[in-house]
């Protein structure tokens, strides 16, 4: 039996992810846009012509963002994808997106961002009780999110109820 | 199978798992889905979005790796944070992950951990170890092969065996139906649990009941050696602030023999209906026949109005395992800020395992039957624990003497408070651990507590964690503790420092320092054993020490984790550990006495000369040092396919070690005692004074029935260094695969395997060789709501011991469906 044909048994025998793969990250930046549709940010707070979503430590989010932001804006605001590593370098934004892999740093991105309008979203579940508005979470291979009214409320950003009764409530 | 066979399977294979996918869902498929531009998309609303998610989302590989590889954990920080940022070496086993192994009780769950040495003593009947240090010190009782080392809980709430120290696993109230993961920590940890934490906690999670919570849930399978496991779940979120459950679990398992090992105790000669027999296994009904020398090997004997006899020990020689429980949930969040969680529950078991006492074979029936009750309250930044266990526990059935209730209160509360780079957790604790045999018992003296005898733990804690830099984390955990019958204040801690190279890997160091607590039976035994079933000696004294040290481990631990793909997660750990302090049963004198004073004084007999031997549970000198390491790899390689596995790599070698069983030690005590060129004067004199005391009234001689001639407390030299222990196997690990070739249909094969182990105890020495274990679960997924299965354990059926004296551990063949609605 050739090598060749050990390989091709393999990849028969894991199967091909095909486009279902990435998936999970489209899906994600589609909910990120639709959220801001639904949540309203206090006037002249920011930038009156940008809308400014931080991707902190996720490639591939800012990627699809930036896809997203070539074909739609938020309001008349033109969406402007900013990446970073560092929570310290988070300056300016409407919404800021912390990855899994940076999710040690909630806390410390929601007390350096205290008191800023911005809404805080992570791709892990359960960070709303270190300040997270919104948290990524699958159940039963669902995509779903959790939602926290109060630390949404207390950036001065109003959340509509139809936003609030599709997520998962953790107030 | 040739190759053409495996081919078309395969193809098979492939073609049905596309069908599968390919089901149409609602009013579109998943492939007109996948084909709308991203612009589409983001112009539905967001429920039209979620349904088109749902539709295409269901086994998509993110979330496989969000299900392997991104898990959360508590018990390492005492916040949740994921496993990668975790700083100490831990592993976090899924509800999902567990189910889907096979895994027939929690114990044998543990296999899937690295680190984890996990050995099948009877049917369900398992020794768990993390990273072994086991059996220390050896050449001596069964007992300390239980594991003294490692603290389990059930959500935070200890589970620990005080008065002997070990785990009783059987006795764990909860199932897999209740538990939402399991948490191991390795190394000390001490600092954040209390005492016991020595080598790592082992924290079982049960699961929050929500609005996604199945209203009935449960899984039931049975096979081989009549074995049938069950488990069964009741749960509802009743409002948005109250939710309960109840659950009720099962299990019995039968050995492949009802007979029992019996050992030749120091070469003694065994015999049934006088015939001479080797050490072996018997029947019940054989060794109530036997003699061991001129002695019946198990004499029955009364206690009040019951008979203490071998079928008392063994009333069911043939099971190995039997237990139920029941747990009930309430869980109120009155505030957004505050939550209150009740558990309460009962269980009842009856196991056949190894013997903790010192009898004429290695194995002894445990009974149990205990409840609790648990509160936790979270308010704000305070949280509080309140616990009560309790129940009856025989140790060692048909023992007078082994049969205690024991009463457990716990309570702690701890603070946090995050600033932004820091976060402090001063807390508190109090521990009340009473034992009583008093009920239990014919006359005082009879048991080895004889009454209710209590340990109190008090002690104040302090967790900092720090991160000066959004890679840098410090964590400084500090413990200290005071016990009610030692002046020492037992300190524990942890110094941690972690730091993220990049996003895909983290270095990280741990000093650390953890501590055993004290054990009723170590502590306050007072016991005389007369002894009618070995001519040598006559009479053993158990008597234990308030003021023993308490053992303790140092360990410096450093590891590597890494994610090189988003697909792969590798943990690397190095550790160095060293104990100390050890508490153990060791003789401390014997003496030769005569037996028949009064009828040697009156000369109607001839002097009956034997031995009274005084022992007691004491600190030994001995210090175990352990150099070890441990890999683990998990990696999604498809969405079909995925792979687990560890490997751990240890020695550990001993300083202080003596190279003597508590019977030699005894008989090098007897030997000098019986050469004492004054022997025979002594023997005059000691009949003198007996006599003189019974005269005058200062010797009672319905109480003292012997006169001491002489005692001798030296013990043989050669204490030997640096020698090495091998009752853990010096590699041990498991591999594993999750391979779902189509959506309905997951197959989990699992080889665990070990290298050679030596085990010594009083008795002997057993070699166990090398062995690898293969474990399949095939699983499929009728509907959304049923699940059928078939489960083989060790489907090799390689009938290998795995644990010292314990049985062959055969193939067990399993079938059975787990359910919700």
């Amino acid at each position: 039996m050739n090598k060749n044909f050990l390989i091709l048994m393999f990849l028969l025998l894991i199967g091909s992810s095909g486009k279902a793969f990435g998936q999970m990250t489209k899906f994600k930046a589609l909910f990120l846009y639709n959220f801001t549709q639904n949540v309203e940010w206090p006037p002249n707070t920011i930038s009156s012509k940008e809308f400014v979503i931080t991707v902190i430590g996720d490639n591939d989010m800012a990627n699809e963002l930036k896809k997203l932001a070539q074909v739609k804006k938020v309001g008349s605001k033109t969406m402007v994808i900013k990446q970073t590593s560092q929570v310290k370098d988070v300056t300016n934004s409407h919404v800021v997106f912390l990855s899994s892999n940076k999710s040690d740093l909630m806390s410390r991105l929601a007390i350096q961002q205290d008191g800023q309008p911005v809404l805080l979203i992570s791709s892990k579940e359960d960070l709303c009780k270190d300040g997270a508005a919104i948290c990524f979470t699958t159940i039963d291979g669902k995509l779903r999110y959790q939602i926290n009214e109060d630390n949404i409320i207390a950036r001065s950003l109003k959340v509509n109820n139809k936003l609030i009764s599709l997520g998962i409530s953790t107030n | 199978m040739n190759l053409r066979h495996l081919l078309i399977i395969l193809l098979a294979a492939t073609f049905f798992s596309h069908s599968f996918a390919q089901e149409p869902t609602q009013s579109k498929t998943r492939e007109e889905v996948l084909n709308m531009t991203m612009e589409e998309m983001s112009s539905l609303p967001l429920e039209e979005l979620m349904e088109l998610m749902d539709i295409v989302g269901v086994s998509s590989i993110e979330e496989l790796y969000d299900l392997l590889l991104n898990k959360n954990v508590v018990s390492a920080s005492k916040k949740e944070e994921s496993v990668f940022d975790s700083p100490l070496s831990t592993t976090v086993l899924s509800h999902d992950q567990i189910i889907a192994s096979g895994a027939t009780c929690i114990e044998e769950a543990l296999r899937l951990v690295p680190g984890v040495i996990v050995r099948e003593k009877t049917n369900g009947n398992y020794d768990v170890h993390i990273r072994g240090n086991d059996n220390l010190p050896s050449k001596n009782l069964l007992l300390y092969s239980e594991n003294m080392n490692t603290l389990v809980m059930i959500n935070g709430r200890p589970v620990f065996n005080y008065s002997h120290g070990g785990i009783l696993w059987e006795t764990l109230p909860v199932s897999f139906e209740d538990i939402d993961r399991i948490e191991v920590v390795r190394g000390p940890s001490s600092a954040l649990y209390g005492p016991n934490a020595v080598s790592g906690a082992i924290n079982i999670i049960t699961q929050t009941i929500d609005y996604n919570t199945p209203l009935l849930s449960g899984n039931f399978n049975g096979g081989s050696q009549n074995t049938y496991i069950g488990d069964l779940a009741l749960r509802k979120q009743v409002s948005d602030k109250i939710s309960l459950g109840v659950t009720g679990n099962f299990e019995t398992r039968d050995r492949k023999t009802d007979e029992i090992f019996i050992y030749s105790r120091d070469g003694a000669q065994l015999s049934v209906d006088g015939e001479n027999v080797d050490d072996g296994y018997f029947t019940l009904d054989e060794i109530n026949r036997m003699r061991s020398g001129e002695q019946e090997i198990w004499p029955p004997y009364m206690v009040g109005d019951e008979v203490y006899d071998i079928y008392k020990s063994f009333p069911n020689p043939e099971r190995s395992k039997y237990r139920y429980g029941v747990n009930g949930y309430l869980n109120i969040d009155p505030t957004s800020q505050t939550s209150i969680n009740l558990m309460g529950g009962y269980q009842n078991s009856e196991v056949m395992t190894s013997t903790m006492g010192d009898v004429p074979t290695p194995y002894s029936t445990k009974i149990a039957s205990t409840g609790y009750l648990d509160l936790r309250a979270k308010i704000h930044d305070f949280s509080l624990q309140a616990n009560y266990n309790g129940g009856t526990i025989d140790y060692m059935s048909g023992n007078e003497g082994f049969e205690l209730d024991n009463e457990q209160y716990s309570f702690l509360a701890e603070y946090n408070k995050t600033f932004s780079n820091l976060s402090v957790r001063p807390g508190v604790s109090y521990q009340s651990i009473s034992y009583d045999d008093s009920k239990h018992i014919s006359e005082i003296g009879k048991g080895y507590l004889n009454q209710k005898q209590t340990i109190n733990i008090f002690a104040g804690s302090l967790r900092l964690d720090y991160m000066p830099t959004e890679r840098l984390r410090l964590v400084a955990a500090l413990r200290a503790e005071k016990y009610n019958n030692m002046d020492d204040v037992y300190a524990s801690w942890q110094f941690v420092s972690s730091y993220k190279l990049n996003d895909k890997n983290l270095i990280r160091a741990v000093y650390s320092r953890a501590n055993q607590s004290a054990f009723l039976v170590n502590t306050y035994s007072n016991y005389t054993w007369n002894i009618v079933n070995m001519e040598f000696p006559r009479i053993m004294q158990f008597d234990g020490h308030t003021d023993n040290k308490l053992k303790t481990m140092d360990m410096v631990e450093l590891g590597f984790r890494s994610r090189p793909d988003k697909s792969i997660l590798i943990d690397v750990e190095a550790f160095y550990n060293r104990s100390k302090d050890f508490v153990a049963l060791a003789p401390d004198m014997t003496s030769l006495a005569v037996f028949n004073p009064l009828e040697v004084i009156a000369e109607t007999q001839a002097p009956d000369i034997n031995a009274i031997v005084n022992l007691s549970f004491q600190n030994m000198d001995l210090i175990s040092n352990q150099l070890g390491a441990s890999v683990s790899v998990d990696w999604v390689l498809s969405e079909k396919l995925m792979a687990t596995g560890h490997f751990t790599y240890q020695k550990t070698t001993v300083d202080n070690y003596v190279p003597y069983s508590r019977n030699e030690i005894l008989g090098y005590q007897a030997t000098i005692a019986q050469s004492d060129p004054d022997l025979m004067a002594k023997i005059g004199q000691a009949l003198v004074d007996y006599g003189t005391g019974v005269a005058t009234g200062e010797i009672d001689p319905t109480q003292q029935t012997y006169a001491v001639i002489n005692s001798v407390s030296e013990t043989p030299e050669g204490e030997e260094d640096d020698f090495e222990h091998k009752a853990t196997p010096s590699y041990w690990g498991s591999l594993s695969f999750s391979y779902r070739p189509w959506k309905k249909f997951e197959f989990f094969p699992q080889a665990y395997f070990y290298g050679d182990q030596s085990f010594t105890n009083q008795y002997g020495i057993i070699d166990i060789e090398k062995s690898i274990n293969i474990n399949a679960k095939a699983s499929y997924k009728a509907t959304d709501n049923l699940t059928f299965f078939v489960n083989c354990r060790n489907l090799l059926n390689t009938e290998k011991t795995q644990f010292a004296y314990m049985d062959k551990i055969g193939g067990l063949y399993l079938a059975g469906l787990s359910f919700k609605w």
